[in-house]
Parts: C-alpha cells; structure tokens; sequence
C-alpha cells in the first residue's frame, strides 16, 4: 500500500469537536437540574442526572479515543501539549455537571426560600460563562482550516476575553449566594450549609474550568 | 542471434510488467487527495490521471531513460562483449521487478526508483567491478533522493504560507481567492509548459532554445490565467462558511496540480521500466554500444502505455482505499503539496535525476504540515521510509546479480 496514507495521521480536531458536543450536552442539562432542584421535584431531579451521567461517560469515551490517536511522534499543527490540556479542560466541565449531579441527588436537598434568586442568579452567570466556551469551543474546526490564525482566530480571542468577563459574573453571583446562605444560617442544619457550599463550589468550577477552557485554546492559537 | 531475439522480448516484457507495477502503485499519490476531498470521482481521477502520466512519460521522460541506461555504468565497458550488458540490464529489470512485487507482499513503502538503481548497481558490480561504475553519478542520484524531498517540502511550505497569509487569514477569503487563483492557474500552466518544451521534446523535434520557449510559455501561462479567472468570476457566494466555499473553489486548482503531478511522474518514473530496456534495444538493434543515441519514442511510448495500463486496471481499488484515509486533506492543502511535488520531479527529471516521487510527495505533505496546514501527520513514516531505502538497494542488488549470473550460464 502506498506510504502516502502512512503519512497521514488521524485528525484529531473532528473527534474535538465531537467531544465538545458531548460536553455541551451535559452544560444544557444543568439548567432543567437546578430548575428541578429548585422546583423541589426531586424524582425529575433524578431523571435528569441520570441523564448527565450517560453524557459524561459518553465524552469520556471521546476523550480516550482522542488520546490513544495521539502518540508522540505525531506532528500536529499545535503544540501537543497545550492540545491535550485544552480536552483536559473540556472534559473536566463534564466531570463538574457529573459532580454537581451526585451532589443534588445524594440527599433530599430542598432550597430555602431566601436562597432561590440567588441560585437562580448563579446558575443563570455560569450557564453563560460555559455556554461562550461551547461557542468558542465549537470553533475548532474552523480554526484547523485557517491553521490557527487570521480573522477567524482574532474573532476567537476576542470571545475569550469575553468569557473572563462572564466567569467574574459567575463568581461574584457565587460569593453573594454563600452570603446571603451565611445571613440564614441559623435557620440551616448543619449538613444543608456542608452540601451547599460543595454545591455552589461544583457551580463555581463549572465557570472556572469554561474560562480555562479558553486560556487554553489562545495558548494554541499563540504560537503561530 | 536468436538467443539474443529471446532477450529483447524477455526485456520488453519485463519492462511492460514493471510499468504497469509502477503505474498500479503510484497512481494513488496524485490523484487520491482529490478524491478523498470530493472534487473528482474515482473514474475521473484514473482518467485523469493514466493520460497525464503517458503524456509526461512520452514527451519528457527520456532525459531519466538515459541516466538509468547509461549514466550509471558506462557502456563502453561492454564493447567486446555487449551481451553481458544485455544480460545485465534484463537482471536488473527482473531482479528489480521482483524485488518491489516482494517488498509490496511485505508492506515495506519501497521505491522502484531505488529498486532500479540497485539493480542496475548490482549487475555492474559483478560485471566490472566497482572501479567500472561512475560513482559520480550515483552519489549524485543517491543525494537527489536525500535533497529532493526537502527541496520539495521547502516549495509547498512557502506556498501554502502563501496561500494561508492572503487567502484562509484574510478577513475576506472568498474575494482573495477570486484574485489569487488565476495568477496560481497561470505558474502552474507556465513552469509545465516551459519544462516541457525548453530543449524538451527532441522527440518531436520541438526543442526550443531557451528565449523561445519561456515566451511561448508565458502565453501559455497567460492563457490558464484568463481561463482560470473566467470560472473563478463566475462563482456565486453561498449562505455556507466562506473558508468552506474557499475550499470548495480550490478544488479545480487541486485538480490540476494533480494532473501536473501525475505528468511528471510519467516523466520521471517510466525511466524505472523502460531505462535497462532501452539499452538492450540498442545494442540489439546495432549489435555496438555506444554513447549517444536517442531514446526511441516507441519504448516510451510502451512505457507510458504500460502505465496507464497499470493505472487504468487496479487505480480504482487503490484510489479507494488511499482515498479513504487521507480525508485530513483540503483542497488548498492538496494544491500546495501537488504543485511542490510536481516541480521538483520535473525539475529532477529534466536534470535526469531518477527521484522517487513517492518520497517527494511525502517531503511535500510535511512542507505543508509545517506550515501548520494538515491535521495530524505521523513523522514515524520518515524512519519508515529510510528503512526501506537502506534495505531496497542491496535487496535489489542482490536479484540482479543472481539473474545475471543465471542468464550467463543459460546463454554463454
């Protein structure tokens, strides 16, 4: 057979794109999670974990595909290294729904009635934070085929910056819910304030991780 | 001389069969990427490229023909005995065919330009020694292998950084491609023409001196300028991805460089065939060996038909599967790495370097990987393909000198 097609390694920017799909599906079902929780429908809560984990695995299935068709003596248009950081990050979105998922279902969790708007507030700024990176992630294609420059790539980084922007929206809403959680904390036991805090923090990362996301693909970009 | 009948056929037969080997097994390199992205389909493709192949063959290949057949040993060595130089050259066109037939049997990426060359080299050193052979020529041969693909990896990097700087980083992609495509159009047309016909060509008694032939081929540049702005003028702009469209536009412009890549390959790669072959006609034909005669058409004219015989038979099936596997590859990419391949075999073939252009296509392919053009490229093929080399020769060395120690016990 001709050593032509030896040449040739698998792209792994389609499988990336792929991965982000995934992953996207698992952000787009945080929201109805915490409508559920906040609805205290605790049975639709379940339903729709159940449905973030199979999404979760799913990318995790992605991810290792992507990895195992990347040996090192491929040579790719990107550092390699700043690649495999930026599925790293995309995968660890994933795994911060999955958590946040475990933790709403672990105990009956009913929010009170002083907390709402604020957990409303914070999931509303870090659904953002992460929806700007699925948009921005799900340029990857298009960003091989201009090889990592020009407009398409300045169109890219000006999202990023965007996307700083959106996780400081993310966590000052984080900050003002655990404060206006510790103003009633008398009324709270002390388990509920425990598993709150875990559960604003997994909100937290979920912004956290979408604005590494992004730091991490200028990193890709930069060295052109 | 009737033995000697029975090895002229033997000959042409062996050459036949190996052009038709070589036209099975490289007609992929061309034409595959362009089928991979959509643009042609298989037939067309196997068309396409089986008539360009014979073309390139026929009108510029005998400038490699006569490195292979007398370049590397000089004949004259064989004067008081021109059958052994007979003898010879069969060995190294059966030796050499039998070694790629082995080498493909076991996946090794081996090129029949080193398998000739080795089997030629073979006979040589069992018939006049190694102070017989023009090492001067074969160290020269042998760093054309090592330069050509680099030379070629440095034309398709600048291309594509070319392509990539003023058409896919532009903030208005389809507008430059409109602009840029015909002038690409128009080098393509005018580096073919001018290494055609400039003291090309003896053949048909179309050798131009250099003055002559740069202007005819400026018109002929000219004239794929104008056409090529014609069709790109016409283009409507879809509701799609400009870097899409883009794409889509450069899929003529992949297809022509395609086209001139499989014409010089026919230039440079029927001297594989057809090279030893030609010596033999010779002396069969003057019972002497001398120097300074013509390739006769009519052998390139079998080899470039044995050629497309082998691309017309199996390229389908080998388009397939290489097409299959290499979808990474755009249309611009394709252009870039097609045209780099191409002029740098023709530009060996016409200073009658026997390249491989397999090895070409691949120095082209990392050019473009390089400049960041292609997804993923597995550098292992390198070590690969420096591994067959080293085998290849004394591979093919070594089937050389066993069917011209057999020819000679079975004739003299």
């Amino acid at each position: 057979m001709s050593i032509l097609t030896k040449v040739f390694g698998k792209s792994p920017f389609e499988p990336l794109y792929q991965h982000m799909l995934k992953v996207n599906e698992c952000v787009n079902l945080v929201k109805p999670l915490m409508e559920a929780l906040l609805a205290d429908d605790q049975e639709q809560v379940e339903a729709i974990a159940r449905k973030i984990f199979k999404a979760e695995h799913d990318s995790d299935i992605v991810k290792k595909e992507i990895r195992n068709n990347l040996p090192k003596g491929i040579f790719l248009p990107v550092n390699r290294g700043d690649m495999l950081n930026y599925l790293r990050e995309q995968d660890k979105i994933a795994d911060s729904a999955e958590d946040l998922a475990v933790l709403v279902t672990l105990r009956n969790m009913r929010v009170p009635e002083e907390l709402q708007e604020n957990l409303r507030i914070l999931v509303e700024k870090v659904l953002i934070t992460c929806e700007t990176a699925m948009k921005i992630s799900s340029e990857i294609k298009l960003l091989a085929e201009t090889s990592f420059g020009g407009a398409e790539a300045e169109k890219v980084m000006d999202s990023i910056e965007e996307l700083k922007l959106d996780e400081f929206e993310a966590d000052k809403a984080q900050m003002k819910l655990a404060k206006k959680m510790f103003s009633i904390e008398a009324k709270l036991d002390p388990v509920s304030i425990m598993m709150w805090m875990h559960i604003f923090k997994e909100l937290g990362a979920l912004a956290n991780h979408a604005e590494n996301l992004g730091d991490n693909l200028r990193m890709m970009l930069h060295k052109s | 001389m009737e033995w000697s009948l029975v090895v002229l056929i033997l000959a042409l037969l062996a050459g036949l069969y190996s052009a038709i080997n070589i036209g099975a097994n490289d007609v992929a390199n061309a034409m595959a990427t362009s089928v991979a992205s959509g643009t042609l389909t298989i037939k067309k493709a196997v068309a396409i490229s089986a008539t360009c192949d014979f073309l390139g063959a026929v009108l510029v290949g005998a400038h490699v023909v006569n490195t292979v057949r007398k370049g590397l040993i000089d004949p004259h060595q064989f004067a008081d005995r021109p059958n052994h130089l007979l003898f010879g050259m069969l060995a190294a066109v059966v030796g050499s065919a039998i070694w790629v037939n082995i080498a493909t049997h076991l996946k090794l990426p081996v090129s029949t330009t080193h398998a000739i060359v080795g089997g030629v080299l073979g006979f040589g050193l069992v018939s006049v020694g190694v102070a017989g052979i023009t090492w001067k020529v074969v160290f020269f041969v042998a760093l054309s292998w090592i330069v050509s693909p680099f030379f070629g990896g440095v034309v398709s990097f600048t291309l594509f950084s070319i392509i990539k700087k003023s058409i896919l980083r532009s903030p208005r992609p389809i507008e430059q491609i409109k602009k840029l495509g015909p002038l690409f159009i128009g080098i393509v047309f005018f580096i073919l023409s001018l290494a055609t016909i400039y003291e090309g060509l003896e053949n048909i008694h179309l050798n131009l001196p250099f003055g002559q032939a740069f202007v005819i081929s400026l018109g002929v540049g000219g004239l794929g300028f104008l056409g090529g702005s014609f069709f790109l003028k016409r283009y409507k702009e879809k509701n799609i991805d400009p870097y899409y469209q883009v794409e889509k536009m450069a899929g003529p412009l992949q297809v022509l460089s395609a086209s001139f890549e499989a014409f010089s390959h026919g230039a440079n790669d029927v001297a594989n065939s057809i090279g030893p072959v030609a010596a033999i006609v010779y002396i069969f034909q003057t019972h002497k060996v001398e120097m300074n005669v013509p390739v006769p058409v009519w052998l390139l004219f079998l080899g470039g038909v044995g050629i497309a015989i082998g691309t017309l038979v199996w390229g389908h099936a080998v388009m397939e599967t290489v097409g299959k596997k290499i979808t990474s590859i755009t249309p611009t990419r394709g252009f870039a790495a097609e045209f780099g391949t191409a002029a740098t075999v023709l530009l060996c073939s016409r200073l009658g370097m026997p390249v491989s252009t397999t090895h070409v296509c691949v120095g082209n392919v990392i050019g473009v990987g390089l400049a960041r053009g292609i997804a993923a490229i597995d550098l292992g093929v390198i070590r690969r393909i420096f591994s067959a080399w080293i085998i290849s020769l004394p591979a093919s060395a070594l089937f050389s000198i066993t069917f011209y120690l057999i020819l000679l016990r079975l004739f003299s």
